[in-house]
């Protein structure tokens, strides 16, 4: 059995001034197209290219309809792309059947929504639990692990409320739990502030921010360009292109992603 | 490229958990989704036990009148005229091998009445049958009250009143005595009996002894023989009855065996348990159709759920095998109160009626198994919808 404590930690990296950084590349997407079949036939993703290394905090934003939704499905592997490659986690997306991707979902990618699509009528800790429920991962194990990440995300008063006991903030923490207990490869959050008021919305943040620095890998997805300015890195999305990206923070700040 | 991906496999426990969540979502619709199941199996069981509790009855009553007695009376009609039974017949039938017993029966004109001052019109339906002393035993009745008729009372005018033929006279009990009037002579009632399922016509009658009977100038020839055979034999005592009890016009003698009627009604019974088990079926399929229309709006409005579920790494399977468990879940909960329904109704009805309870096992498990395969059945379609549905699509639904 992992050590619970570890929730929120990724192994074999390195600290470098203050911030774990560490080279291996979790998400690598090469000339994704996604069209969607018409008619008319929409064009959502057009020949994005995108790489997320380990122990990065990125922002895709973009306005409604940009495609940045199908970016984040096309990088949690929920659908796959109509040319391009895409590598997650190690694993060329391509390659793999619809069994073989709901397996790499339940090990390397955690989601974190924006309605937090939590059960209702079961409490923090089950819908936490549940977030392991696809890795086989036993249930004893599983209750510990989830007690453990929602003390990470600040709820271990909350463990036996029922969802919908609990406010938007806390069912956000409890979603934010959900997708970081299993340790995931890269956590991928779409609009994970869109529900919640101002406040909310910065303690969500903050909670990110918090877990990054525990070398949790995450992408936020946002049309808010002032969330978006909060995070190391900003990769603007319009009309299925990347038109912007701020890449690593050492690297050149904000320059057009070649998309070579 | 890193290690091999494989699915985990749920266990039955985690199956289980998931498949739960629905049923305990909306508790009050699968509660009632599962009451068309319950309904089909409680009808299902109810009907089969209770057929099979009042067929034991039925059976139980044969096996107490036994199904071995046979009775033989003038054969009537047309041709045949004023047939009659010569007035030795009931010795020569005694003489049959395997005939274990013999009594005779002789109608008369003659009527019953309270008192002898009751208007003669008015009969009340009662008859006055002279009989032997071992009418009795051979007919397998039992006295209520009293006595019956026997070698030291049958000369004399005493009466044994069967029991429709006390309550119509009002006799309710031997205390003072009663009297009642057979041709104008006062006859006292020593014995009232309880009803005799076998000859009914008994019921009715006042049984008075045959040489009493004679002072009443009533002909001595039986109108009735009942004849108790060894059962294993019946079919060669009735072959050799016509020619014994009557040698000269053997075509003047009927033999008949009066359980036949209620074996014909056990066998009636079964013919209206097969329509009731028909009824129960329907809605049982009734049932089974609203398990499916439930499942069809649930995996519809749970298609976030799936969504998440998808995302969380379930794989179409996993979702499949959770629809389906959740619907086999119902019709387990509809399958195992319709049974409890089924047999609390059957042993109330049979504690009503004093019937023994019997329940069979098949009705349960059976009921139990039909329910599990309509709720597999149920869900299966429902499942495959869930299943089909692409994780992106199951997302964007809310």
């Amino acid at each position: 059995m992992r050590d619970p404590s570890a929730i929120g930690q990724v192994a074999d990296t390195e600290q470098v001034t203050g911030v774990i950084r560490g080279d291996k590349v979790v998400a690598d997407l090469e000339n994704v197209v996604k069209d969607y079949p018409g008619p008319p036939q929409v064009r959502a993703l057009d020949h994005a290219s995108l790489r997320i290394s380990q122990g990065e905090l990125a922002a895709i934003v973009g306005p409604s309809g940009s495609g940045k939704t199908t970016l984040l499905q096309i990088m949690g592997t929920l659908d796959r792309p109509s040319s391009g490659r895409v590598e997650i986690a190690g694993y060329d997306v391509q390659s793999l059947s619809d069994r073989e991707l709901s397996a790499l979902r339940a090990q390397q990618i955690g989601f974190v929504f924006q309605q937090f699509f939590l059960l209702e009528r079961e409490s923090a800790l089950e819908n936490v639990a549940n977030g392991l429920i696809y890795r086989g991962t036993n249930t004893d194990e599983r209750r510990e692990l989830a007690v453990h990440a929602l003390e990470r995300v600040g709820l271990s008063d909350r463990l036996h409320h029922r969802a919908a006991q609990l406010s938007g903030g806390e069912r956000q923490r409890v979603a934010v739990a959900r997708a970081l207990v299993g340790r995931p490869a890269i956590v991928l959050a779409d609009e994970p502030t869109g529900n919640l008021d101002t406040r909310r919305a910065n303690e969500i943040i903050e909670l990110l921010e918090d877990l990054n620095r525990d070398n949790v890998t995450i992408v936020v997805i946002t049309h808010s360009q002032e969330l978006a300015d909060r995070l190391p890195r900003l990769i603007r999305i319009r009309d299925g292109r990347i038109v912007e990206d701020s890449g690593r923070p050492s690297s050149a700040a904000r320059q057009p992603h070649d998309r070579a | 490229m890193p290690e091999r991906l494989v699915p985990s496999r749920l266990s039955a426990r985690n199956i289980l958990r998931t498949a739960v969540v629905g049923v305990n979502t909306r508790r009050n619709r699968s509660i009632m989704s599962a009451l068309g199941i319950a309904i089909g199996i409680a009808a299902i069981v109810g009907v089969l036990g209770l057929s099979n509790s009042s067929r034991s009855n039925l059976i139980s009553q044969l096996n107490a009148l036994g199904t071995n007695l046979i009775q033989v009376q003038p054969q009537s009609g047309i041709g045949v005229g004023n047939a009659q039974l010569p007035a030795t017949a009931a010795g020569m039938i005694a003489r049959i091998p395997h005939v274990e017993g013999v009594s005779q029966e002789i109608a008369t004109s003659t009527n019953v009445y309270r008192s002898s001052y009751v208007p003669s019109e008015y009969t009340a339906g009662l008859s006055v049958a002279a009989v032997d002393t071992n009418l009795l035993t051979t007919l397998h009745g039992s006295i209520a009250q009293g006595h019956f008729l026997n070698a030291a009372n049958i000369k004399y005018p005493v009466a044994v009143l069967g029991a429709t033929a006390a309550r119509a006279l009002g006799i309710v009990s031997l205390g003072d005595n009663p009297t009642v009037s057979i041709g104008g002579q006062s006859f006292t009632v020593v014995g009232i009996l309880k009803t005799f399922p076998l000859s009914p016509n008994l019921d009715s009658a006042a049984l008075i002894g045959i040489p009493a009977a004679a002072m009443l100038g009533v002909a001595d020839t039986p109108s009735t023989i009942d004849v108790r055979a060894d059962p294993n034999n019946i079919d060669s005592v009735l072959a050799a009855l016509a020619a014994t009890a009557n040698p000269e016009n053997p075509d003047q003698v009927a033999a008949t065996r009066p359980t036949a009627q209620l074996e014909a009604k056990a066998a009636a019974t079964s013919t209206f348990t097969e329509l009731l088990l028909g009824l129960g079926a329907v809605a049982l399929l009734v049932g089974g159709v609203g398990i499916a229309n439930i499942m069809v709006i649930t995996v519809l409005e749970r298609r976030s759920e799936i969504g998440l579920r998808r995302a969380l790494g379930a794989t179409r399977r996993h979702i499949m095998v959770q629809f389906i468990t959740e619907s086999l879940i119902l019709a387990t909960l509809g399958g195992v109160s319709g049974v409890l329904l089924g047999v609390i109704a059957t042993v109330a009805f049979a504690e009503s009626q004093s019937w023994g309870i019997i329940i069979p096992a098949e009705a349960i498990w059976g009921g139990l198994l039909a329910a599990l395969l309509i709720g597999g059945l149920a869900g299966l379609y429902p499942a495959m919808r869930a299943a089909r549905l692409s994780p992106t699509e199951a997302l964007r639904s809310t």
